[in-house]
C-alpha cells in the first residue's frame, strides 16, 4: 500500500487526525511519520503521538499506541542510518481490518504533517 | 495445562522517540507478559510502566553496549488484570532510536515465572548468534529469546527445533518463543543464522506452575522436634 497523507505538511497546532483505514489481511506493519522542515533541527520543539484504533466501523475508540519524541536529534547515526530527526513510528498488528487516527499533542507550535503507510512485512 | 503464546505479538520502534508506549489486554490474570527495548541513545537505562500498576521486574537486566551504540533491556510482568493497559518504555534519554517487543504467556507459574535467564556479552559480533545456554530449572518451561541486529535473521533453533517469531517490529529487533518438553537441567541454547555483524541477544526461560514437584523427598524433618 503507498504511502498516504493523511495531514499535509502545513500544520502547527495539536489536533487529532482524520479517520485513516487499515485494511485487513496477513500479519502487516504500519508506519506513521511525521513530516516537519524544521522539528529535526530545534530541539526545543516536542510532540507526543497517540494513535487509537476502532475495530467496529468508528462506534469505539480505543488506545493502541504511541511516541513522545523531542526535536533536535537529525544527524544521529545509528546503524550506520543518519536520521532526519523524526518520529517514523511502525508497529506491528495482528492483521485485522481497523480503522485509526492519531492524536498529536505539540509543546511549541511548529510546521507538521503526518503520513501512513501499511507496509508488506 | 501447557504454556502457550496468547494474543498478538506487538512490535513498535521509531527512528526519534523518547518515549514507546502500546496498549495491551492479558486474556489471564497471572499471564507473563515480557518486553524488551533497544534504545539508540545510552545515557541513561529505559525504564518501563503502565497505567494498571503492574510490577515489573528485570528479566535481562539492563546492557549497555558502547560498541553497538545501543542500550538493552527486557522486563516481565504477571498480568495483575484482564482490562487494558498502556505501556510505557521511556528512554529517559534525548530523541533517538527506540523500540519494544511485547509477547503474552499464559499457563506459566502465576506469581514467579521466571526460571532462568542470560544475555549475550556487550559487543557481540559473527553470523551466526548463538545465546549463552541457560539451564533449565523446570519442566516444560517455554525458552523466549530476542535477538537485536541490524538484519532480520532466520527463524531460531531453540534447543535446537526451529522456534516460532513472536514479536518483530519488521526491521531491526524480533522474538522467538518455542514452549519445551520436560527438560528440567538440560543446557539450552537459541540460535541464530543471518548476516549481521553485530548483535544483543537475550534468552529467558519462564516455568509452568509446580503442580507435582518431583525429586527427593527429605529423610528427616528438621522443622519437627
Amino acid at each position: 500500500m503507498a504511502v498516504v497523507t493523511i495531514l499535509t505538511n502545513a500544520l502547527r497546532d495539536s489536533l487529532t487526525s482524520p479517520v485513516f483505514a487499515v485494511p485487513g489481511g496477513g500479519p502487516r506493519h504500519i508506519q506513521l511519520r511525521m513530516t516537519s522542515p524544521t522539528y529535526g533541527a530545534d530541539p526545543a520543539l516536542s510532540f507526543a503521538l497517540q494513535v487509537d484504533q476502532s475495530l467496529d466501523g468508528g462506534a469505539h475508540w480505543e488506545h493502541w499506541f504511541g511516541v513522545t519524541s523531542q526535536g533536535g536529534s537529525a544527524g544521529q547515526v545509528f546503524r550506520g542510518v543518519v536520521s532526519d530527526g523524526l518520529a517514523d513510528v511502525t508497529a506491528s498488528f495482528d492483521g485485522a481490518a481497523r480503522q485509526i487516527r492519531a492524536v498529536i499533542t505539540v509543546n511549541t507550535p511548529f510546521v507538521w504533517g503526518l503520513t501512513g503507510e501499511v507496509l508488506a512485512t | 495445562m501447557a504454556i502457550t503464546k496468547v494474543g498478538a505479538s506487538d512490535a513498535t520502534n521509531s527512528g526519534a522517540a523518547t518515549s514507546l508506549n502500546r496498549s495491551r489486554t492479558a486474556t489471564v490474570i497471572g499471564n507473563v507478559i515480557v518486553i524488551a527495548s533497544t534504545c539508540g541513545v545510552r545515557t541513561n537505562a529505559a525504564t518501563i510502566s503502565d497505567t494498571q500498576g503492574n510490577v515489573w521486574a528485570d528479566c535481562n537486566p539492563d546492557q549497555d553496549d558502547a560498541t553497538l551504540g545501543v542500550r538493552v533491556h527486557s522486563w516481565y510482568c504477571h498480568a495483575k488484570n484482564t482490562t487494558a493497559t498502556t505501556i510505557t518504555v521511556a528512554s529517559n534519554n534525548s530523541s533517538g532510536f527506540m523500540s519494544m517487543v511485547l509477547d503474552e504467556f499464559t499457563g506459566t507459574h502465576l506469581t514467579a515465572a521466571l526460571d532462568q535467564h542470560a544475555e549475550a556479552p556487550v559487543g557481540s559480533t559473527g553470523a551466526d548468534p548463538v545465546s549463552p545456554a541457560i539451564t533449565l530449572g523446570a519442566d516444560n518451561c517455554v525458552v523466549w529469546c530476542r535477538i537485536g541486529a541490524n538484519a532480520n535473521p532466520a527463524p531460531a533453533l531453540i534447543d535446537g527445533t526451529t522456534g516460532t517469531q513472536g514479536a518483530d517490529t519488521g526491521s531491526n529487533d524480533e522474538t522467538e518463543y518455542r514452549v519445551l518438553t520436560g527438560r528440567r537441567g538440560a543446557s539450552v541454547t537459541a540460535a541464530w543464522t543471518m548476516l549481521s555483524a553485530g548483535y544483543t541477544l537475550f534468552v529467558a526461560s519462564f516455568k509452568p506452575p509446580l503442580l507435582n514437584p518431583t525429586g527427593p523427598f527429605p529423610t528427616s524433618r528438621p522443622d519437627l522436634p
